[in-house]
This record gives structure tokens, C-alpha cells and sequence, in this order.
């Protein structure tokens, strides 16, 4: 496990520079946060990124003190946010875009896969369930029945997979669910004012706020200017990791471009579908379907779509593109992708429009308002999760989180607490899918309600550290699971 | 022994014969030494593959007596026989048109092992016991044709012996005909010592045995000549031959060792082994092919590989048998759903990692891709991908992956 150029002795001018400069010589910075001219650039270089500027120091409103502060309001800030309040620490949620669930509303990854293991046996509850439920009340979420989860009935199993491919992904049923976007955007603001959690939308966690390796508070941007958090505990729920190169702490950034987890992806939906006639178009000409399946990607377009399978959205399909890309939290690469997705989105539904039955009279509902992002910077915690601890058969003893393995061979995946302590940095968690891990590690288990179980341990944690004034690293590990077991968490 | 003596011999045999093909088999190879007691079937396997197993020795004991007394096995043993006995008796007997017919049953026995010595023994399928064999396979079959291609032979001879009486047991069976053959041989031996002479008696008499001869001759060139013509045949179509169980010989001598007899379709606990209809061609009729629809073969498995009477497919060991190559598999990455829904299925199944993500740098995408060095074709990927009716990851015959699918 190497690690990669960027994570040893990174600073916050060279983190920016970063995505400008490729190509080139490494920046040497000053620790004074000096400026160097850069050197030995290209022509072409030099115009992209012209060297560096020294801002002028400035004085920062303090907004509000807090027990715990999270950044960002995806998957895992909200399992932390939730958890934190709810164990009764004063907490502050900052998110950077109008609306909370970060991929799983904003980006339209609107499908909770594999809650099950492979023997049909529910591994993930939580604050994940609690959402599934109040998802349900609403008839806003789609998955397969409890009593057949685990099936191997082939009638069933094929019954589900024509469904969705995540309702039986090996020769299973398992519980994966199809959810609603906008009404999860809804619970979870609800779920936030009930718990009593603090949250500012529209509002950009930019920067921790340091004392040599204790991180102190955020720094964050919104339309109100520059202003700052402070709390006992910072939770980095960002995604990508984005306080970690402000912070002592290690990261890794090298994902191997064959791994799901390297693409970026440009989701939308498309509605008013007549699913029937493409169905029956589908059954009798298949092979003519697939022909033009490959002419659409010949195109440039995308092939295929998911079926919503929310009540009352029976024409609305989904499509979920994917884009290569050198880095996804590279501002360049963002917008590329960003205009890449656009465009393409507008070929495939063309060409679905005009030649497959069905979409005749279909339009484009909705694009993602964020862009589907896999894969950032991975800390170093204190402990890193690889691929050997998948084929581990026995839990860590501070196991915070079961994940349903990725085969028969390896059905669990135990997580330890330890993978959410940055190394070198106290009174911060690292709960998003920038958790401590390996590559292939972290594409396995980066997904929705895996970050959910992750930002509900940190909370938890959080709390029980501002509440008996210990050290994150020193907590009652025993009482950490023993509440989180109180939560409806599934742990050994 | 007496008529009645007689009668309780076969029905003991009728009811060990039952016991042996039951689901519930009191001995794991029953099912492929039932078959093997044919000594039609033996003989003609031990001149197609020169293979004698133990299984064998109760063909060849029965061959042995054959030589000695005429049809004894067709008096005593035959559960066939005491069905078909037994319809006649429910159905007074039928027609005896045939009784004047030539005895075709040597000719087809003759054509047979003149074929065998080529390694395609022509009518093997037609053994008796490889009949009810199959017919006891339908506990297993699924789908109406697997049901026909389980019962057809048996129903055929039930149907044969209600319209026409006799004429299977007497002019075609060729279980029956090694008989007369091995009978006629043994006595002319026998004559032959005590007489010294080659031929027995008059001009008739000596015509006939000429005329015989003559016959024999042209049954076994016609034998050779056509077995050469069905080997040409399979090995044209080699290329694009179906998906077999492992442990399959060529294709252009399985089709002709193959007996239909059901036996590996049975014993596979996937239930992947299907009866052909068209894949494999007119003389691939009703041979088993492999399709992964619905399971795959599994890496813990080798049973089909030990039930074969006939050495169609090899007794291979697990660990031989889990790198005998079924096929090739290949991703049609125009089906894939891991551009729209992240799936790795085939993935996370392949039992021997031959499936990976693979990154082309030129296309600037990943998609999955099979190593070909690694894969034997065991369908795990495909029996779990979820592209829909037409598969997205496929198991195609070595050498036959059509380029559409190079993924």
C-alpha cells in the first residue's frame, strides 16, 4: 500500500495548487506559508496556474461554539450530526450546497444497496433503517419484501432483478433499497430540527481551524461572508476529506482507474417513459435493442437506465453515466465532467427519444445538482482498513459498524472505530468515505449507508468524548457499542 | 430351472434394476453399472475407447455367458424384456408381420462396432438399458423437452410392443442381437472343434452361411465408411460445438460414445446438463449440453464426470476437473450493466478471479474482462448476471467467442 505523492508534506497553498498544476515540479513551500515563484513550468502551464499570492490576515467572526462541529451534510455528516445531538452534545451541521444527503439526494444516488448479507440477514440498520422507515410512511421508498430477502427462488430472484439489478446482485434477494430524493431531502431536515442539530446550508466548510495538531473549529463561507465555528470535536464529513490537507494528518489519494470507485458520474432522470412499451419492445426484439444500445454508446451516449419503482413514478427512469477522470476533487476535472455530462445526457435521450418505443414522448425531469463523486483523498487513521481484514473472520474488539462482504467467501466486513482517527491530529473523526482504507477497501464499502454507519459512530463517539472529557483515542469503547446498540446499530 | 423358477429370477432383477435408477440409490455408481451390464453397450465402448472399468467386467461376464447360452440375459436379467412382457400380457399380443424380416438388430450391432473401432459407435443410444435408465431421469428434467428426452426411448418400445408384439426383443434390440451374434460365434466354435470343420453341411445351408458372411461384411464396411462420414461431420462443427460437461471427449467422437442415457444430467445438482435439440445438430440429437441460465458448475463438484457408462465424458478428478475448459467466457460490454449501475456481479462470482475490471487507457474507460488463462468456463458469471434475457457476460465455446463480445 503506497502511499501517494501528494499525501507526505502537503500544505494548504500546494492543496490548491494542486489541481491547477499537472504535469509540473512540486511546488516547495515555505512552512511560514511563504510564496516561491514556480519553477521549471511550461508556457502553456504558467497560464493556468501563474504562481501563488500571499493573502492579507483578517480578522474572523465567530458565529457560534459548539460541542461538535460536522462538515458537510451527505451520508455520513448526517449519521454524525444525528448521533452526536441525539447523545446529547450541542452540534453544528455546515453544508455546502441548499439541501441535505449529500449523493444520495443531490447527486441522485438514490438507491441504498445490499443491507443484507448474503444469507438474507439484515447487517445495517441504524440511522439508515430509521430513514427507510420514515421513507416508507410516505410510500417513498421501493425494496423487496422482508420475508424474501435471502431467497434463492429463481422465479423471485428473477422477478426482483428485472426490478433493479440491486434487488438480487448475486443469486439472491437482498434488501436494497430504491429511494425518493426530494422527500429524503425533506426527513432529513426534519430529522436535524428534532434531534436539535444546529445546520447552516449554503455554507462552504473550507478550513479547520488549528493549534499545532488540535483542531479547534471550521472556517466556512457562505453569502454571509467568512465566518467560523468552534467546538471540542471536528468531524470531517466532507467526502473527499477536503479539511485533511489542512490538518497534520496523512492521506492517500491513488485509486486504480479499473475500480468503480475512480469514476465520477452525471446522473438524471427522465420522465414520462411508457415503461410498458418499452418492456414489450424489449422482450420481443432484444437482440435489435441491444444493437441500438451499442449505437447510442457509439455516440457517446449511455446505455440502459434503472426503473424508478416509487409509487407514481412508473415513466420515470434513471440513468447514471460514468466519467473517468484524473481526480475528483480537481476543479478542472469537475467542470469537464460536469459539461462532458450535459452534453452526453442530451445524446442519449435524443437518440432514446427517436429510436427506442417507449420514449416518444419522454423529457428530462432532472439532473443531479451535484456531481456523483466515488472516490477523494483517504486519511491515514489509526488503524487502516485493507483488503485483508475483508477475508477476517473475527470482529475487531472496537467494532462500530457490519458490512455485508462483497461474496460468499467473505460475508462480513468488520469496521473499527480506529479507521476514524486521523493519525496526528486530536479532536477530529474522519466519518465519510474518506475513512482510513485502502483502495479496493474503500471501493467496496464508500457507499451511502456505509458512511451513514461511519458518521453514526463518530457522533456517538463525539458525544461520549465531550461528555467524559476523553480523549477521542481513550474512550470506553465498550460504552461507544453498547449506545450505539441502544441506536438500533447491528454489531457483534 | 422351471418356467416359474424363471419368472421370480426376472422380476428379482426387475426389482433390483428399480432399486438401482431409484432417486434414492442404495450405491453412488448403480446408475452407471446398470448401464454397463449391457454387454452391447460395453463391447461397443471398450472398441471405441479400449477403457474397461470394474463396472465392466459384469457387461463382459454376461457377453461370456452369451457365448454359451442363447439369450440368457434376455431370459433371465432383462428388466426391459419383463416390461415388455409384461404390456403384452396386459394387451393381447399384436401383429407378427416382421416375423420374415431380416435380423436387424446384428446389423445395427455390426454397424456399431465397426463404428467403435473408428471411435464413433454409431447406435450406442439404442442400448435397452440406456432407455429405462433415461427414463428415470425425468424426476430431474425440466421443461417438456427434457421430460421427452427422458421417456422417448422407453414409451417408443412400450408403443412398439403394443402394435407389433415381439419385434423389439426379437429383430431389433441390439443388447439382444450381441447375444445371438456372441451366441452364433460360440457355437460355431464349439462345432468347429468337434467336427474340424469350417462349414456345417449342405449347399443351402453353406449358401446361407455365405450369403451371411457377405451381409456382415457390407454391414461393417458400411459401419466404417459411415462413422468416418458423422467423425467429418462433428469435426467440422468443432468450432462451434455446444457448451459440454467437463470430462467431454471431442465433439466429433462424444455424439457418437454418448448414449443419451441421462446419467450426467441426473447426478449434476446444479441442474445445468440439458438434453440438446438443434445446438449440436442431427447427430448431437438429444446429447447433453451445458447452459447457465440458472446455476453454474460448481468448483466443489465433479459428479457428472463419474457417472458416464460410456467414457463420453471422462472420470476426472475435482481437481482435474475444475481445469477441464467447458468454454470461454466473454463480456459484451454493450449489455453491461456496470456502466449504469456500478454491477459486479460476474465479478464477485468468478470463482477463479478470471473476471476483473479492466482499465483501457485508449477508450479512457473501465469495463470487465476475462482472462481467458484463468477461465474454464464454470458460467458463475453468467448464471448471476443481471443484464436481462440476452446476457451480458456469456460462456461461448473455446475459440468460438464471437468478436462483437471481445470485451
Amino acid at each position: 500500500m503506497a502511499l501517494s505523492n501528494t499525501s507526505d508534506g502537503i500544505t494548504r497553498r500546494e492543496f490548491f495548487k494542486n489541481t491547477a498544476i499537472k504535469g509540473t515540479t512540486a511546488v516547495a513551500l515555505s512552512a511560514g506559508g511563504m510564496a516561491i515563484p514556480v519553477s521549471a513550468q511550461s508556457a502553456k502551464s504558467a497560464k493556468a496556474s501563474a504562481g501563488t499570492i500571499r493573502e492579507a490576515a483578517r480578522q474572523t467572526k465567530v458565529c457560534r461554539t459548539a460541542d461538535v462541529v460536522v462538515v458537510g451534510g451527505g451520508p455520513g455528516g448526517i449519521g454524525a450530526a444525528l448521533a452526536a445531538a441525539r447523545s446529547g452534545a450541542d452540534t453544528v451541521l455546515i453544508e455546502r450546497y441548499e439541501h441535505l444527503g449529500g449523493m444520495s439526494t443531490g447527486g441522485l444516488v438514490t438507491i441504498i444497496p445490499a443491507m443484507t448479507d448474503i444469507n438474507g440477514k439484515q447487517q445495517i440498520a441504524g440511522i439508515t433503517q430509521e430513514w427507510i422507515k420514515r421513507l416508507d410512511a410516505r410510500e417513498a421508498a421501493d425494496y423487496p419484501k422482508k420475508e424474501h430477502w435471502g431467497s434463492r427462488d429463481k422465479k423471485l430472484v428473477e422477478y426482483y432483478r428485472n426490478r433493479s439489478p440491486f434487488y438480487a446482485t448475486s443469486n439472491s434477494v437482498g434488501y436494497s433499497a430504491h429511494i425518493d430524493a426530494e422527500v429524503s431531502k425533506c426527513l432529513f431536515q426534519d430529522m436535524m430540527t428534532e434531534a436539535g442539530v444546529k445546520t447552516y446550508l449554503h455554507s462552504w466548510g473550507t478550513e479547520p481551524i488549528m493549534e499545532g495538531n488540535q483542531a479547534k473549529g471550521v472556517i466556512f463561507e457562505s453569502k454571509s461572508g467568512r465566518q467560523a465555528v468552534l467546538a471540542k470535536i471536528v468531524i470531517d464529513s466532507t467526502g473527499d476529506g477536503d479539511l485533511l490537507p489542512y490538518t497534520g494528518a496523512r492521506f492517500e489519494t491513488h485509486i486504480d482507474k479499473a475500480l468503480r470507485s475512480s469514476n465520477l458520474s452525471f446522473s438524471y432522470w427522465i420522465d414520462n417513459v411508457d415503461l410498458k412499451k418499452y418492456e414489450q419492445y424489449k422482450k420481443a426484439n432484444a437482440k435489435a435493442l441491444a444493437e441500438k444500445m451499442r449505437e447510442v454508446r457509439k455516440l457517446g451516449g449511455t446505455a440502459g437506465f434503472l426503473t424508478s419503482n416509487l409509487k407514481n413514478q412508473e415513466n420515470v427512469v434513471w440513468c447514471f453515466p460514468r466519467y473517468a477522470n484524473k481526480s475528483q476533487y480537481d476543479v478542472e476535472e469537475l467542470t469537464r465532467v460536469e459539461f462532458l455530462g450535459r452534453k452526453e445526457m442530451m445524446i442519449t435521450h435524443d437518440f432514446y427519444k427517436k429510436n427506442v418505443p417507449g420514449f416518444e414522448k419522454s423529457f428530462i425531469v432532472l439532473s443531479n445538482s451535484q456531481l456523483g463523486t466515488r472516490g477523494g483523498r483517504r486519511v491515514v487513521g489509526e488503524y487502516v482498513v485493507t483488503e485483508k481484514d475483508m477475508k477476517n473472520k473475527t470482529p475487531f474488539k472496537d467494532t462500530i459498524a457490519i458490512f455485508p462482504g462483497m461474496d460468499e467467501k467473505n460475508p462480513l466486513m468488520y469496521m473499527p472505530y480506529r479507521c476514524l482517527i486521523p493519525r496526528n491530529v486530536n479532536n477530529m473523526l474522519v466519518a465519510c468515505r474518506a475513512f482510513s482504507s485502502d483502495a479496493v477497501t474503500n471501493d467496496a464499502f464508500n457507499l451511502i449507508h456505509h458512511c451513514i454507519c461511519l458518521g453514526q459512530a463518530a457522533g456517538t463517539a463525539a458525544a461520549q468524548s465531550v461528555k467524559s472529557r476523553v480523549d477521542l483515542r481513550k474512550i470506553d469503547i465498550g460504552a461507544l457499542q453498547s449506545s450505539l446498540k441502544k441506536q438500533g446499530v447491528i454489531l457483534p | 430351472m422351471t418356467s416359474e423358477g424363471r419368472i421370480y429370477v426376472r422380476l428379482g432383477c426387475f426389482l433390483l434394476a428399480i432399486l438401482m435408477l431409484s432417486p434414492f440409490p442404495f450405491w453412488i455408481d448403480s446408475s452407471r453399472v446398470f448401464v454397463q451390464a449391457s454387454s452391447f453397450v460395453v463391447i461397443g465402448t471398450i472398441l471405441a475407447g479400449g477403457t474397461i472399468w470394474v463396472g465392466s467386467i459384469l457387461g463382459l461376464a454376461f457377453a461370456a455367458i452369451a457365448l454359451l447360452r442363447k439369450r440368457w440375459f434376455c431370459r433371465y436379467v432383462c428388466p426391459v424384456g419383463l416390461l415388455l412382457d409384461a404390456v403384452s400380457g396386459v394387451r393381447s399380443p399384436a401383429g407378427t408381420w416382421w416375423k420374415r424380416s431380416p435380423p436387424i438388430g446384428e446389423y445395427i450391432v455390426l454397424l456399431t462396432a465397426a463404428g467403435a473401432i473408428l471411435g464413433y459407435p454409431l447406435f450406442l443410444w439404442m442400448d435397452p438399458l440406456a432407455f429405462l435408465n433415461n427414463a428415470f431421469s425425468v424426476y430431474r428434467a425440466t421443461g417438456v423437452l427434457a421430460v421427452l428426452a427422458s421417456l422417448y426411448g422407453i414409451v417408443l418400445l412400450i408403443l412398439l410392443q403394443i402394435t407389433s408384439g415381439d419385434l423389439w426383443c426379437a429383430r431389433i434390440c441390439p443388447l439382444g442381437a450381441t447375444q445371438d451374434l456372441l451366441g452364433k460365434a460360440g457355437s460355431f466354435c464349439r462345432n468347429f472343434r468337434k467336427s474340424g470343420q469350417v462349414e456345417p453341411g449342405g449347399r443351402t445351408a453353406r449358401g446361407k452361411a455365405v450369403w451371411a458372411g457377405r451381409r456382415m461384411f457390407v454391414a461393417v464396411a458400411a459401419g466404417l465408411g459411415l462413422s468416418l462420414a458423422a467423425r467429418k461431420i462433428g469435426a467440422a462443427r468443432s468450432d462451434h460445438a455446444p457448451l459440454r460437461p467437463p470430462g467431454a471427449i471431442e465433439e466429433h467422437e462424444f455424439t457418437g460414445l454418448c448414449m443419451r442415457c441421462g446419467n450426467c444430467m441426473r447426478a449434476c445438482p446444479s441442474g445445468i446438463i440439458h438434453p440438446d435439440a438443434g445446438q449440436s445438430g442431427v447427430l448431437g440429437f438429444l446429447s447433453p449440453v451445458v447452459r447457465f441460465e440458472n446455476d453454474y458448475c460448481r468448483n466443489d463438484c465433479h459428479a457428472c464426470t463419474t457417472v458416464c457408462p460410456s467414457g463420453a465424458l471422462q472420470r476426472l478428478n475435482l481437481e482435474q476437473k475444475n481445469s477441464y475448459v467447458i468454454g470461454t467466457a466473454s463480456v459484451d460490454i454493450f449489455l453491461c450493466l456496470w456502466g449504469i449501475s456500478e454491477c459486479q456481479a460476474c465479478v464477485n462470482a468468478c470463482p477463479y478471479e478470471a473476471i476483473k475490471i479492466h482499465w483501457d487507457e485508449e477508450a479512457y474507460e473501465s469495463f470487465p474482462a476475462v482472462d481467458p488463462a484463468k477461465c474454464n468456463g464454470c458460467g458463475a458469471c453468467e448464471s448471476v448476471c443481471p443484464s436481462g434475457e440476452l446476457k451480458a457476460v456469456k460462456v461461448y465455446t473455446t475459440g468460438s467467442v464471437p468478436p462483437g463480445a471481445a470485451g
